[in-house]
């Protein structure tokens, strides 16, 4: 998983769900040449939400400004390559906007865009680790505590589409459809219960952006090299700080799984559900090699 | 109606925890967690017994670690043949006599005591059966994208067991409940004079630290044969502690 990837959903969720607004929009619309006058709600921003950039610059400033720099390179170099980086990569996201744009339709509609594209890519993010643990000397325990976060946003995922939907279902009660108010009351009440999970998800990026940072940062041998060392070597890394930055995100990671395992409860119990299928032969292959002696 | 009374609650040693999550045993645990249902039974894991799962866990993923990146694929690459670049390179039959050499190599050890248990072996079957596979297959990976195709999906799977122990053990979602009972040093300390294994040791004295904090019948399963079972009734001689398979765990409460 590239190290900035995952700046988008995560701050696309705090622009597209927790500042938005109910309008009552009404149009003409034709069907088979026929006028129709539809009315219905629409979501605008709530109030002038701070640029892509500042989002981003924001982030980066909190981690690096904690991060201890190998002496050749500059912080303000590598601030403005992580923001420009992380920039262009979202304005280059055309699918993405589009979809923005769309979700003054439709919440859940957004919801379920990134939600697709998540899980369309999530093979790409096994491989892209298994790439960094191939290119390093650093134990596969290590990479299968990164990858682990994989599985915990995908089960975030899940738990964010269901409260939408529910929000959706109730905002689309008979009653309920037409009346502003209403919708401005079922609206406050979703980002009340999205709001502390969104928050405790960016907590968890954080960390594992930094930790992932530290090891890039500490194992390129040059500033050009950052966004893809050649070698993740351990022995460039200083084992406290390594400690440090492994046990944030460790502690992180568990907050929120345990914060979508309760929340789970109330909306899908489903999404913590069994994983591990016992047909598969990777799964064999690890039972039988639980349950040997390893000495 | 007497006869069936049940009292008590067991404690589960980590093979039958890890049982669980990897459906392995699949009768016994079936019929074991029937029991369990059928009669409302407490079943409780140890600290104990959850770092050593932890700790297996983690040991073996550090183990396929190595044996893909500091052995296979270095042998693959060339070792002991020619150097040669693997994202360039279809798997073949070959490859096949590499992997044969690479394991006959590394584990030298282990075949020439003909060890059954042989962890290399899990591996090395796995390997085989999943380089033959992408051999058959019409458009093949190169043998680098194959090896991070493997990396990747044991990455996976580790995330997926590791998600089930966490849901199974740590959110206690399903029938097992953590204990807070720490192991007792007196029972221990017999129980290791005794020939037993530390580890197994602690596992089963938190029975005796159950039964003095809690009061009530507590029972040790395990599918351990070789350090405990077989030594059960020794065990229950010098501690009056039972230990039996899951099996008949039932049959101890009655």
């Amino acid at each position: 998983m590239a190290i900035s990837s995952l700046d988008h959903p995560s701050s696309a969720f705090r622009y597209a769900l927790l500042t938005v607004k109910p309008i009552p929009f009404e149009e003409i619309i034709k069907v088979k040449g026929v006028k129709f006058r539809q009315k219905g709600i629409r979501y605008e921003p709530e109030k002038q939400f701070e640029s892509y950039e500042d989002y981003v610059r924001f982030r980066y400033k909190q981690i690096l400004s904690k991060m201890p720099l190998p002496e050749s390179f500059s912080y303000e170099k590598l601030y403005d390559h992580f923001c420009e980086v992380a920039v262009k990569r979202f304005k280059e996201d055309k699918q993405l906007q589009e979809e923005l744009e769309k979700k003054e339709r439709s919440l859940l509609g957004f919801v379920d865009f990134i939600m697709r594209r998540f899980e369309n890519k999530m093979t790409d993010y096994y491989m892209s680790e298994a790439n960094r643990f191939m290119c390093s000397n650093l134990p596969f325990s290590f990479f299968t505590q990164t990858s682990m976060f994989i599985n915990t946003y995908h089960k975030y995922l899940s738990l964010v589409r269901r409260i939408v939907r529910r929000y959706k279902i109730k905002s689309n009660m008979p009653g309920v459809r037409r009346r502003l108010e209403q919708h401005e009351k079922e609206l406050a009440s979703m980002k009340s219960v999205l709001s502390p999970l969104i928050d405790r998800m960016d907590s968890c990026c954080i960390e594992l952006q930094s930790l992932k940072l530290y090891v890039s940062i500490w194992s390129a041998d040059k500033p050009e090299e950052i966004d893809a060392p050649r070698f993740l070597d351990v022995k460039k890394l200083d084992q406290t700080y390594l400690t440090e930055y492994n046990l944030n995100y460790n502690r992180e990671h568990m907050i929120i799984r345990r914060m979508i395992f309760q929340m789970s409860k109330e909306y899908d119990p489903e999404i913590f559900k069994k994983e591990v299928t016992s047909g598969n032969s990777t799964a064999v292959m690890l039972g039988k090699l639980l349950s040997s002696d390893l000495e | 109606m007497e006869n069936d009374a049940i009292s008590g609650c067991l404690y589960l040693d980590s093979c039958v925890l890890l049982s669980e999550i990897l459906e392995q045993n699949k009768s016994r645990m079936s019929k074991f967690k029937n029991d369990v249902k059928q009669y409302n039974i407490t079943c409780y894991v140890s600290q104990g017994v959850i770092d050593e799962c932890k700790e297996k866990l983690e040991k073996t993923t550090d183990f396929l670690g190595n044996i893909l990146r500091d052995t296979i694929v270095v042998y693959l690459e060339g070792i002991r043949t020619n150097p040669r670049d693997l994202s360039c390179t279809e798997p073949s039959n070959e490859d096949l006599h590499i992997i044969e050499e690479t394991f006959l190599t590394v584990n030298q050890a282990a075949r020439e005591f003909d060890l059954v248990s042989d962890p290399f072996q899990a591996v090395e079957e796995w390997v085989v059966a999943e380089l033959e596979r992408e051999m058959r297959k019409s458009k093949k990976s190169s043998l680098s994208d194959l090896v991070l195709k493997l990396t990747a999906a044991i990455m996976k799977e580790i995330n997926d067991l590791e998600s089930d122990f966490e849901r199974i053990v740590e959110l206690e979602a399903d029938y097992i409940i953590k204990s807070t009972q720490a192991p007792c040093a007196e029972i221990r300390d017999i129980l290791v004079q005794n020939g037993i294994h530390r580890p197994d040791a602690d596992h089963i004295s938190v029975i005796e630290s159950h039964r003095r904090n809690l009061s009530g019948k507590a029972i040790f399963l395990t599918f351990d044969y070789k350090s405990i079972i077989l030594r059960a009734k020794m065990i229950r001689r010098l501690t009056n502690i039972d230990c039996c398979d899951p099996l008949y765990g039932v049959s101890y409460l009655r």
